[in-house]
């Protein structure tokens, strides 16, 4: 009797891993398909809530099945399949647009056909259930494995980067510094090029913003195309000022990009690198980038007026909770509010304070917005938009306008704050063009018609004042960027491409 | 058959109101929406349109996700040999569908901008912006034109249609310009 007790209890431990391991599987499986992007550190405020999910299915249906623990794991198995793919069913359904899709309506069939999904393996045998379970666990396991193994070399990788992600100092005073101007290289992700903006968008305005750059002394540059659409490419080919490969994988782009020859040719020179650097940040951009090997780092100057920290999930715990049930609660929690008011407060750190700090000179001023690339949270005039517009393109536009005016606001502060016996080198460029890129699992398209070419055309514009002889001219490639402005200032003799 | 039918009838009748409610919640959401919300079914017929108006539709924004509250921003106005301009009439943004007519009340919106296009109207145009509000889920399936209502201060009502239609489908709404209208 008590050795009977004993078995059934450990076939109830035993059934319940298979529903354990549906919810393991999705977020392996997802975080494997993002491994080069993410921290590791980002699964398990996830994987935590579903696998209590998971737990509390199962023990829900071995009460309604008494003394079938196969039966009721392979019936919390096929339930929690259901819970985990309903977000993706849902947005399906959504586009399909057949008939009135709701969460309300849907959630409560799909609620129905897991209990009725279950009723019907309770009628299956002990014996066959226990093969199912067995077939069921092994492939799950062997799937888990799988990804497993996808994840493990690129976390390797990782690691070994970050080690050598070795923060170093400047020694000021070593190198005469004086008469340098500050170099100020800002990025502004996504924002497309002039031709765009006139042959596609049919925005001629963007000639008054052309403008408004020459009166202000820059030289703005036609037709300039970066040789990859990807923004680690470009910002590790600029930096180095080297064609780099363009099928490299995130993490070979990491190396190249912390440790650079421009930001080391600076610090030989007496330069303080000074950088903020969304493409590295945990909420919108690449989470696993390292920091770069600078002497500052200015994320630590953005004080974000949302001072929330409610982010139970981040941005990963959001990507795997839109697949499934929870789908429907992420209107109502905070998920991804802190990441957006972070963003939207160093965009206008940028423009408003970036030139007002109090910073060692001469100095490198590395600053990359994720801006104007999605989420597209403003208006032309500023105002913000909802969530559900962060992901369409047609609001690509209006947040453009805005960032138009983000720009002159920065150079015009910058301008302001610096010594005319001494003006600084500002050089205004995006990573790559808008591209476009759709289909995020929204529901939601890119631009129709939207020629590929478009997606490397970059804005390009420079002020040198002190540089009159720089050789730039129009559909200059981006690489050249550093050779320009060394050439220049330090007498080098980089060759140009 | 019929001993399935008769061993599973409770089965059979819960599974088929779920499918009911599935079918028929939203259009129930539908009317409850409506009935809660500024929107009116106008029933009566309407004024004729006139040409002597302008007006045009800037978007329409989600101003909430958790209701679904929409917002239709625009600016319009009618050219009267009288001069006035809003605020001096009321302005209502009229849905007009081939089932419906829907009425969404409009407030008056500041817009520097559009004086400066119409100068030679000599009319105030300062506040010839409007804007509605309306919960998605209360507007049936439908083409709708927007077009606007003026009341004039006699009473005296008149309309202009815009050339932006609003498509509302099962799921989705959207604002579209119509073919071939500038």
């Amino acid at each position: 009797m008590i050795g009977e007790q004993k078995t059934q209890s450990i076939d109830y431990l035993l059934g319940g891993l298979l529903p354990l391991f549906s919810v393991v599987f999705l977020v392996v499986f997802t975080y494997a398909t993002n491994a080069e992007i993410l921290t590791l550190s980002s699964i398990w405020g996830i994987l935590g809530v579903l696998s209590v999910i998971a737990v509390l299915v199962y023990i829900l249906w071995a009460l309604l099945l008494k003394k079938k623990p196969y039966q009721s794991a392979l019936a919390a198995f096929l339930f929690m399949i259901l819970f985990l793919i309903y977000g993706g069913v849902y947005n399906l359904l959504v586009k399909a647009d057949f008939v009135p899709i709701r969460h309300y309506n849907l959630l409560v069939l799909v609620i129905v056909l897991g209990r009725y999904l279950g009723w019907a393996v309770s009628k299956i045998s002990m014996e066959i259930s226990k093969k199912l379970w067995v077939l069921l666990i092994s492939l799950a396991g062997i799937l888990v494995l799988f990804n497993l193994a996808r994840i493990i070399p690129v976390e390797i990788q990782k690691r070994s980067q970050l080690s050598h992600a070795v923060i170093t100092q400047t020694t000021p005073g070593e190198v005469d510094t004086s008469g340098k101007p500050d170099i100020y290289w800002l990025i502004f992700d996504e924002f497309a090029g002039f031709d765009v903006m006139r042959d596609y968008f049919h925005y001629p305005e963007i000639d008054n913003f052309i403008q408004d750059l020459e009166n202000l002394g820059f030289q703005v540059v036609e037709n300039s195309h970066a040789s990859s659409y990807y923004t680690l490419h470009q910002i590790a080919t600029r930096l180095n000022y080297e064609p780099l490969p363009s099928d490299l994988n995130e993490v070979e782009y990491y190396k190249y990009i912390t440790e650079n020859k421009v930001m080391n040719e600076l610090k030989s020179r007496g330069y303080t690198s000074v950088v903020l650097d969304e493409a590295g940040s945990a909420e919108l951009g690449f989470q696993a980038k390292p920091p770069m090997n600078a002497d500052i780092h200015l994320e630590d100057y953005v004080e974000s007026t949302d001072a929330s920290s409610s982010m139970v999930f981040g941005s990963f715990g959001l990507l795997v909770a839109r697949q499934t049930m929870l789908a429907p609660l992420t209107v109502y929690y905070n998920f991804e509010n802190e990441g957006i008011a972070k963003h939207r407060d160093t965009i206008y750190f940028v423009s408003d304070e970036l030139a007002n700090l109090d910073l060692p000179e001469p100095k490198f001023v590395y600053s990359h917005l994720l801006f104007p690339h999605m989420p597209f949270m403003f208006t032309e005039n500023g105002t913000y938009l909802e969530s559900p517009y962060h992901h369409d393109w047609d609001y690509y536009l209006g947040q453009y306008k805005f960032s138009v005016k983000i720009i002159l606001r920065t150079v015009r502060s910058i301008l302001d704050e610096s010594d005319p016996q001494n003006p600084p080198i500002i050089i205004l460029q995006s990573d790559h063009g808008a591209r476009s890129l759709g289909n995020n699992g929204s529901g939601q398209g890119g631009l129709e018609n939207y020629d590929k070419e478009y997606r490397t055309s970059i804005m390009f514009a420079l002020y040198a004042p002190n540089c009159p002889e720089m050789p730039l001219r129009d559909g200059i490639d981006p690489i050249n960027t550093f050779p320009l402005v060394f050439n220049c200032l330090f007498d080098m003799d980089i060759p140009y491409q | 058959m019929k001993l399935f039918v008769t061993k599973n009838l409770r089965h059979i009748v819960f599974a088929s109101l779920t499918i009911v409610f599935f079918l028929v919640s939203p259009w129930v959401q539908q009317q409850l929406a409506f009935r809660a919300s500024a929107v009116e079914n106008v029933s009566d017929p309407l004024p004729p349109i006139t040409q002597d108006a302008r007006m045009y539709v800037d978007q329409l924004r989600l101003l909430n996700v958790k209701d679904e509250m929409y917002r239709i921003d625009g600016w319009g106005f009618l050219i009267l040999d009288s001069k006035i301009a809003p605020p001096d009439y009321v302005r209502t943004i009229l849905l007009i569908s081939d089932r419906y007519v829907f009425a969404i009340p409009a407030t008056d919106i500041p817009r520097k901008d559009v004086q400066p296009v119409f100068e030679n109207l000599g009319l105030n145009l300062s506040e010839s912006g409007f804007a509605g509000e309306f919960p998605k889920n209360a507007l049936p399936k439908g083409e709708y034109t927007i077009s606007l209502l003026f009341t004039l201060p006699d009473g005296a009502q008149t309309r202009y249609d815009s050339k932006f239609d609003l498509i509302r489908t099962y799921n989705a709404i959207k604002l579209v310009k119509q073919e071939g209208k500038k």
